[in-house]
């Protein structure tokens, strides 16, 4: 900062975030964390700008798709080949398709997969593309055909049910089983399809031209707060190249299979780094933890859309929004009172991480908190390995036991930390429990808004203040972490225009476009770069006291196996007792 | 706050031997030895877990991200939330 940093005592620089408990109006350029706010909000609003104006022009069909559905649904019991037809062509317009947006696509890409040469996730010639995708061939013709006649089969049983007025008991049975044998047989055909289409990529020069881009950026950022933009521009490039070698990480083939994201590699090279060699003092300007993560945290905020809790309608709620908080609350509570956890802020932040959704929920609960740096990499740690652990035990369990796909998927969905190992775990036991838990883990994601917004109101009026005072709320708002503010205004912002939109329309330009097409590919680098830096400034042997009796491990091995139980006796209540419709539906 | 100008550790500094000037280095070449020992070597091993390739297999066949942090990093959710959005909203056997 431009003042005073040299007297900031060593071990504040331990924290995520810091607060100093003076606010000004000079705090609204000069503090990181009204920066961040600005520079995610100017993201935002580029989004908005690149994608509202430009809607896709098969947007215009989806009223027509809808109508479809609709004259299906109400003409045979069973849904029809028509009916698929719509559905799918409706999930087929996306606004990320247009060209211009696979553009920013490509220039914010992160390195590509790769399995034993780490170059093959920077480049792939067309030689290379022709050669990987040549195996595939065959098994995709094969697909095709099998996808092919199945189809054939299901029109021959439809037009049968058609024959009898779909009155038929058994001949509507009969269309139902080919219609969903010809769906998985063309979901197989297309899966097939696309690995013979593989495509040749140099992401070296995107790489570089986004590596300056993001040093100017933040660089701004940082010479308005009053700092070198110069020294910041210098250090940049090697925390950005770190953070490459993190999704390097992330992408190398066996790697991606347990779910060690870009987070822990991030974490582990910069701590080899700054444990081994010393993090060069050239590097030390552009190490911005903070700087980074809020500004990721107020992207992250955008993609917090309130209308998603419905999307399983109030089975979905029930189970997101009871069982998780009610885990969250115990396993914190059980963490004072029985396990006596050395820190506050490790007890919450691991309980977030564990009852909400793993690393998301973790980096916004320990920002919110004001957790150290240690303790949010704990756990990272924990929840990654518990995770592992989960995706590859809980669809095993399901099996054994006899599990319903539909209870399966809502239990693993709410239980498993990682938001993509949910979706594995679901693959792993069949499609309705992948397409069931997702959905599940996007409700209790959205719920990571509430609890940060929760968690730092609690920390600022219970927590950090002397036991028995009364806090004012000057003084809550004093010690609040601002960037909580563009964080929640971010979510109502964009839970307003997805809600105005209509949730098709959202779909298609919101959740497929500003977000998925532009800020969620950003927030990601901002996280990438803010845990290669949380590496780079952490200590190894600070680890240690945290560790002491193994006691985060047990308070996550307790809160783990009451969610697992609690959250498998609600998901049973909720879609079998209380509201079998909806699971019939499904 | 982190400033620009802040960091818990540095590099070993002050006239070393040289002995002592290479450990460092020594030190990170262990450590890039390790990880890929890591991520080759265990990461292969894993694989003989009961249920681990099959896990794989569903992983790479669906070409999912099982490192995805939140709902926006990976199609399954949107995927899923659609059909069963449409499949609610348009259930067969209801009158228009």
């Amino acid at each position: 900062m431009a003042n005073g940093t040299a007297t900031i005592p060593k071990n504040t620089t331990d924290y995520v975030v810091i607060e100093s408990g003076k606010t000004s109006l000079r705090d609204l350029y000069t503090k990181e964390d009204w920066m961040a706010v600005w520079m995610g909000f100017l993201l935002l609003i580029v989004g908005l700008l690149i994608f509202l104006p430009n809607p896709p022009e098969k947007a215009a069909d989806i009223p027509r798709y809808n109508a479809i559905m609709k004259e299906e649904a109400a003409k045979a019991p069973f849904k029809t080949i028509e009916w698929y037809n719509a559905a799918s062509a409706k999930r087929g317009v996306r606004a990320t398709d247009q060209n211009f947006a696979r553009t920013i696509q490509n220039f914010l890409a992160a390195p590509s997969d790769w399995s034993t040469n780490p170059l093959d996730a920077l480049i792939r010639t067309e030689e290379t593309a022709r050669a990987m995708g040549a195996p595939h061939k065959e098994a995709a013709d094969k697909a095709k055909v099998a996808a092919d006649s199945a189809l054939a089969s299901a029109k021959a049983a439809q037009a049968a049910a058609a024959t009898a007025g779909f009155k038929d008991v058994a001949l509507n049975a009969a269309a139902d089983k080919d219609i969903k044998a010809w769906q998985e047989a063309k979901d197989k055909a297309s899966k097939a399809a696309g690995k013979v289409n593989v495509k040749p990529y140099n992401r070296i020069p995107y790489l570089v031209g986004l590596c300056a881009m993001l040093a100017v950026f933040f660089g701004l950022g940082k010479a308005i707060m009053g700092a070198s933009f110069t020294k910041f521009v210098v250090g940049f490039p090697f925390v950005f190249f770190l953070a490459v070698l993190a999704y390097m990480g992330e992408t190398q083939a066996l790697m991606k299979y347990w779910g060690f994201g870009f987070p822990l590699w991030a974490i582990v090279f910069g701590l080899l780094i700054s444990n081994t060699v010393g993090t060069p003092a050239w590097v030390k300007p552009a190490v911005c933890t903070e700087y980074f993560i809020k500004t990721g945290l107020v992207l992250l905020g955008a993609e917090i859309l309130f209308n998603k809790i419905l999307a399983i309608g109030q089975p979905g709620i029930f189970l997101a929004w009871i069982c998780t908080p009610v885990t969250l609350v115990l396993t914190y509570w059980v963490g004072q009172r029985f396990i006596k956890m050395p820190s506050k802020t490790l007890n919450i932040t691991i309980s977030a991480d564990m009852s909400v959704c793993g690393v998301s929920a973790a980096i916004a609960t320990a920002a919110a908190c004001k957790a150290k740096k240690e303790e949010l990499t704990l756990a990272i740690g924990l929840s990654m390995v518990f995770t592992a652990i989960c995706m590859v035990g809980q669809p095993a369990f399901a099996r054994l036991v006899g599990m319903p796909e539909i209870l399966a998927g809502a239990w693993m969905g709410s239980t498993i930390d990682s938001t993509g190992a949910v979706a594995a775990a679901g693959a792993f036991f069949g499609e309705k429990a992948l397409y069931v838990a997702a959905t599940i883990k996007m409700i209790q994601n959205v719920l990571i808004g509430v609890v940060a917004f929760c968690v730092a109101v609690y920390w600022c009026a219970k927590v950090d203040g002397k036991p028995g005072d009364t806090v004012s709320w000057w003084e809550i708002w004093y010690r609040f972490p601002k960037f909580v503010v563009g964080f929640v205004l971010a979510s109502i912002a964009f839970s307003f225009i997805d809600q105005s939109m209509g949730k098709d329309m959202s779909a298609v330009m919101i959740d497929h476009g500003v977000l998925r097409g532009f800020t969620r590919i950003a927030r990601e680098w901002f996280f990438a770069l803010a845990f290669v830096c949380i590496g780079l400034d952490t200590n190894f042997k600070e680890f240690g006291q945290y560790f002491k009796g193994g006691k985060p491990i047990t308070l996550y091995v307790f809160g783990q196996s009451f969610q697992l139980a609690f959250t498998l006796l609600v998901a049973y209540i909720m879609f079998y007792v209380v509201f079998p419709e909806v699971t019939a539906a499904i | 706050m982190i400033a620009e100008d802040t960091c818990v550790l540095s590099a070993d500094g002050g006239a070393a031997a040289p002995s002592a000037a290479h450990t460092p280095w020594l030190r990170l070449i262990i450590g890039i030895a390790l990880i890929l020992f890591f991520m080759f070597g265990i990461g292969s091993l894993a694989q003989r877990i009961p249920g681990a390739r099959h896990m794989a297999q569903a992983i790479e066949e669906r070409g999912l991200r099982a490192t995805a942090i939140y709902y926006t990093d990976f199609e399954e959710p949107a995927e899923g939330s659609e059909r069963i959005r449409d499949s609610l909203a348009y259930t067969p056997g209801q009158k228009p």
